[in-house]
């Protein structure tokens, strides 16, 4: 076999799509099988999000006579060179004419601009985690999980409310999908089936509840009916949960993996325990679908706890090409990169037949913007880790022609979520995540 | 078609037909269509006719009625930020033309409504800390809500504005858990359980004294009379679960849960009296007496109406101005009224901020003090708390001379009085604290982690004191390095005059350093200093009205010059809080009069409070139907 990062012969420039060069990083991509396809295990959906972007002369994959070298940013990923993707040339046209980073949050998902607004009139698209959600979210005990380190800041910055900024998943277009960010109430709340199927008086209660709400609707103006509809579709899921876990065999989790109550003090503890527990609720099938917000957007987060970094991410994320400050910025994404790999040693360790859980599933890292410097939104930095169940031929990069939406590749995913949409946002085409689909793709 | 009858057309939508008669006639022109001229020469080179640097299109933004867009336009040629420095300026009678131009864009809208009563607001839920309070009141027991909830997200400043309290799922989860939790808590402490079931009366609980329980319960949770269906339905409950259950405790479980996650607990309902008289606007009609009731006490102590409020709620008499006057000002004197400083005043000037604020530990040890933080907020609470309580004039915010301190604050300001732990209101020796302005809680709020920001602070003002926000700086406006204390040796000031070297910068700057740097002498924690890296601080500036200023007493000099625009801001703040919507045109004017009134009646607190609670806006709902 040859060296790792070697560009083998059959390096091909996709003839027809004029758009995606595929760069395997090793020789073989033979591991992929139909028998991983044929398994009934289920896809698992995951979005690791970080702030304030990359610096870009750290994360790009450099090609040196012919090979193609992890960058340093990237390095933490080259222990699973065999299960991710490497993106490039991807960009969010969507998110690129607002002003900083707000913009660029919200619509990471959805691939639909949001309103400027620093208020009540919120308004962006569904994110695809929720869409995802909708449709194949009542086979679990919980639809989604929405996880996060930093309580929601809102308020108006730059024109901008800055809840675009704190939230990557929104359940419709004006409504961001709340952030957990104490791993205790995560906990609990992925493993409360079982409470809830004791519960012989619940659904009594919410029978009641619901018909208060009947009746109210009748007197009110449509706003407040709006609002009240809101209610009562919440009121409903929770009778789903309830339903769902009298029906069948919950996952049951010792209560001695539960996480301390509160929110951990260090932060590289509340990363690893959120992450920790991002990957039990993939191992149990509490729930198949998640998002991970390593901060918020225009996180001033102290990052000194890093050997070379003394002061805040965002800060340094503006290095205004100063040595010292692009340092610092690199040693901050590298330990975001080093997280992600560690997730996905975590969902490796979990057997699942021949394999393991990250063979089914679909891991993405992504920032909402390149440069922070710059706040640049072109070449979004972004990895795909997973087989998505056999679906998907990692081992690559693909370089993608400049400015390919990002939609481009939310579509395929949501394909193999089982939610099949005749068209998404601004997709062109479908980015080829499977090794044998050189389907046309267009900008 | 000639560019300058394209831009006619789309303007004639919005000023009707005396711009097309102009465009045909050839009579005098007037004042539209000068308009029309005035910014087709200053505006469309860049910002229409097809040009929309920056995504703004001028003549769209008149078009569509974009109120946001023509918002900031108004803003940024108030300023002078636009057109840009190299771009000629217009002449003032050109600047008033398009200022005017752009504000009546603006008010010609179909929303336009002349009565503040008739702006649609939508049903709001109970923030956390409404439910925290409110479950106290009701049941007697306490309850951490901020443990579980998420933190709520705020429009406007404030947490109170309806149409951002969600009630996604996992919020009404929460909910769920919540109402399990605290129905567990009243059962098992005695008082609470014997205060719940006491309407049962001798018979105990047999269907009439079920019946008595669950109609004093909900008529309290629920902060109206209710219906004998409503009690109906909890007394059905309880049987069904009593038996099922074969358990007393099971039941009244039940019956607590169910009445806490009922939306009649959860939102504060408002539906308003059900007649309209014929001589009323069918744009809006007034709140029931319970609604009052409720709005009051919410806005005032963020809890639900205490018995005596009830009662004037039950009589109708809060329906009348001396008794809604008489019960305002008990339940300002009120302890309860608190809920006002921790809600009200803590978001308005950031200082709830002040517990989290990243300051840098290293280079500040101070702040290893674990007491310093919260007595920083304690000190403007109270501060505040005081105003309203004692009834004071609100301008004590912007200069006074005795502030609240402990003995960890009277160290960290380096002042002598005698205090220990407790918070005690001290007299100052001078005028570099007394006031907002000095206060560590919102000078660490206003800091970055290693050094102070001149604009943030003066941004800070502009926003919160003076209602003069300056528009968001352009893309790419590049930063200030995070420290100050750098190997360049080159001061705050001449760091932040390189960056304003940037004509699209500068104007907006103009703005907003003077005020920072008048407050330099603070350092990130709030202490008084006079020269960093050995540097004497300059914290000279000029006001963009011309006044010179020099240090923190000559910035509140400047600012109680013009106390009666402080007192407006506050009051503008303090209605979008009580109303739990922004405040639009028609409540401009309304604002205005109500804070004209309170000038002149020697700022008191009460004055805007019972300006607000008297005004339409607060005693009305939408009907939802024409707007008037």
């Amino acid at each position: 076999m040859k060296r790792w990062g070697e560009l083998p012969n059959r390096r091909q420039f996709l003839r027809g799509t004029g758009a995606v060069l595929l760069l395997p990083f090793f020789e073989s991509l033979a591991r992929d099988s139909a028998a991983l396809e044929r398994r009934a295990e289920p896809r698992r959906f995951a979005l690791l999000f970080a702030p304030n972007g990359m610096l870009p002369s750290a994360w790009k994959m450099k090609k040196t006579s012919g090979d193609l070298e992890w960058s340093p940013t990237l390095t933490p990923l080259s222990r699973h060179k065999k299960d991710v993707i490497v993106f490039s040339g991807l960009w969010n046209a969507q998110s690129s004419d607002g002003d900083g980073h707000y913009a660029k949050v919200a619509p990471l998902l959805s691939c639909v601009k949001i309103r400027r607004t620093g208020g009540k009139d919120i308004l962006c698209g569904r994110s695809i985690d929720q869409i995802a959600a909708q449709k194949i979210g009542h086979l679990t005990p919980l639809p989604s999980l929405e996880l996060a380190t930093e309580p929601v800041r809102t308020m108006e910055d730059m024109g901008y409310s800055t809840v675009y900024g704190s939230h990557v998943s929104w359940r419709s277009a004006t409504e961001p999908a709340p952030n957990e960010i104490s791993p205790r109430l995560v906990f609990d709340r992925l493993f409360r089936s079982a409470k809830l199927r004791d519960e012989k008086s619940a659904k009594s209660i919410l029978d009641v509840v619901a018909g208060d709400a009947r009746s109210l609707s009748a007197r009110l103006s449509r706003g407040d009916r709006a609002k009240l509809d809101e209610f009562r579709e919440s009121v409903r899921a929770l009778e789903k949960r309830i339903d769902i876990a009298t029906e069948r065999a919950a996952p049951v989790v010792g209560a001695e993996k539960a996480p301390p109550d509160g929110v951990p003090a260090d932060y590289q503890t509340h990363v690893r325990l959120m992450l920790d527990l991002a990957a039990l609720a993939f191992e149990t099938d509490a729930v198949r679908i998640l998002t991970f917000m390593f901060g918020q957007e225009v996180s001033g987060r102290d990052f000194s706890f890093l050997d070379g970094v003394r002061g805040s991410h965002h800060d340094f994320s503006h290095h205004e090409q100063n040595v010292e400050k692009q340092k610092a910025y690199a040693i901050i994404n590298r330990w975001h990169i080093e997280q992600y790999a560690q997730f996905l040693d975590r969902l490796k360790a979990i057997r699942v037949g021949e394999g393991h859980l990250l063979d089914h599933s679909m891991v993405v890292f992504s920032t909402a913007m390149f440069d922070g410097n710059a706040h640049d939104p072109h070449d979004l930095p972004c990895v795909l880790a997973g087989r998505g169940g056999g679906t998907i031929s990692p081992g690559r990069m693909i370089a993608a022609e400049k400015d390919t939406p990002l939609a481009n590749l939310w579509w395929p995913i949501l394909d193999r979520l089982d939610v099949s949409l005749p068209r998404f946002a601004d997709a062109g085409g479908k980015l080829p995540l499977g090794q044998f689909e050189p389907s046309p793709v267009k900008k | 078609m000639l560019p300058h009858l394209r831009i006619s057309a789309v303007f004639l939508t919005v000023f009707g037909p005396t711009v097309a008669l102009c465009a045909q006639d050839t009579r005098p022109l007037d004042h539209d269509l000068l308009f029309v001229e005035t910014a087709q020469k200053h505006c469309f080179s860049c910002h229409g006719d097809g040009h929309k640097k920056g995504g703004v299109a001028v003549d769209r933004a008149i078009f569509d009625r974009d109120r946001d867009t023509l918002a900031r336009l108004i803003e940024q040629v108030r300023g002078d930020a636009m057109p840009p420095d190299d771009r000629p300026r217009p002449t003032v009678a050109e600047k008033t033309i398009l200022l005017s131009g752009f504000e009546k864009a603006r008010r010609d809208d179909s929303a336009e409504t002349s009565d503040p009563g008739s702006a649609p607001c939508v049903m709001r839920r109970l923030t956390r800390d409404e439910f925290e309070h409110t479950v106290h009141d009701l049941f007697g027991i306490g309850y951490d809500a901020k443990r579980t909830f998420p933190s709520e997200a705020t429009a406007y400043g404030f947490e109170k504005v309806s149409e951002v309290l969600s009630l996604a799922p996992l919020v009404f989860e929460k909910y769920f858990d919540a109402a399990t939790e605290v129905s567990a808590k009243v059962l098992a402490d005695p008082a609470a359980r014997a205060r719940l079931l006491d309407a049962a009366g001798e018979s105990g609980l047999d269907d009439a004294g079920v019946w008595r329980v669950v109609e004093k319960l909900i008529t309290r949770a629920w902060r109206r009379p209710v219906g004998d269906d409503e009690i109906l339905s909890r007394t059905l409950l309880f049987r069904r679960i009593a038996q099922d259950e074969r358990s007393i405790d099971a039941a009244l479980d039940a019956v607590l849960r169910s009445v806490v996650l009922s939306p009649y607990f959860l939102f504060r309902v408002e539906i308003g009296e059900d007649v309209a008289s014929p001589t009323e606007a069918p744009s809006s009609r007034p709140l029931t007496a319970h609604e009052t009731a409720t709005r009051l006490s919410y806005f005032l102590w963020s809890t639900m109406p205490d018995a005596r409020l009830r009662e004037a709620a039950d009589n109708g008499s809060i329906k009348e101005p001396p008794v809604l006057e008489s019960e305002t000002r008990r339940m300002l004197a009120d302890e309860k009224s608190r809920a006002l400083a921790d809600g009200f005043a803590a978001q308005w000037l950031r200082f709830r901020d002040v517990l989290t604020a990243p300051a840098d530990f290293r280079r500040y040890p101070e702040i290893w003090n674990e007491r310093l933080r919260p007595s920083m907020y304690e000190e403007a609470a109270l501060f505040f708390d005081d105003i309203v309580k004692n009834d004071r004039d609100v301008r004590r915010l912007l200069d006074c001379d005795e502030t609240f301190l402990n003995g960890t604050l009277a160290a960290h300001y380096g002042i002598k009085a005698d205090v220990d732990a407790e918070m005690k209101l001290v007299k100052l020796p001078d005028r570099r604290r007394g006031g907002v302005l000095g206060m560590g809680a919102i000078l660490l709020s206003t800091s970055h982690p290693l050094r102070t920001s001149p604009v943030l602070r003066g941004k800070w003002i502009l926003d919160q004191l003076i209602d003069d926000p300056p528009p968001p700086p352009p893309a790419n406006a590049g930063t200030l390095p995070g420290d100050d204390q750098l190997p360049d040796g080159l001061t705050q000031r001449q760091r932040l005059e390189r960056h304003r070297q940037n004509p699209s910068c500068a104007a907006c700057h103009a703005r907003i350093d003077p005020l920072g740097f008048s407050l330099e002498n603070y350092d990130v924690t709030g202490k008084w200093r006079t020269e960093v890296q050995t540097k004497p601080i300059d914290t000279k500036g000029t006001l963009p009205d011309g006044r010179e200023i020099d240090g923190p007493i000559a910035l509140k000099d400047a600012l109680l010059a013009d106390g009666e625009r402080f007192v407006a801001t506050l009051t503008k703040k303090l209605m979008v809080y009580a109303i739990g919507r922004s405040t639009e045109s028609a409540d401009e004017k309304l604002v205005a009069s109500i804070a004209k009134d309170a000038f002149g009646n020697g700022a008191k607190f009460s004055a805007i409070v019972l300006g607000i609670v008297r005004s339409r806006a607060f005693l009305r709902i939408s009907t939802g139907g024409p707007r008037k």
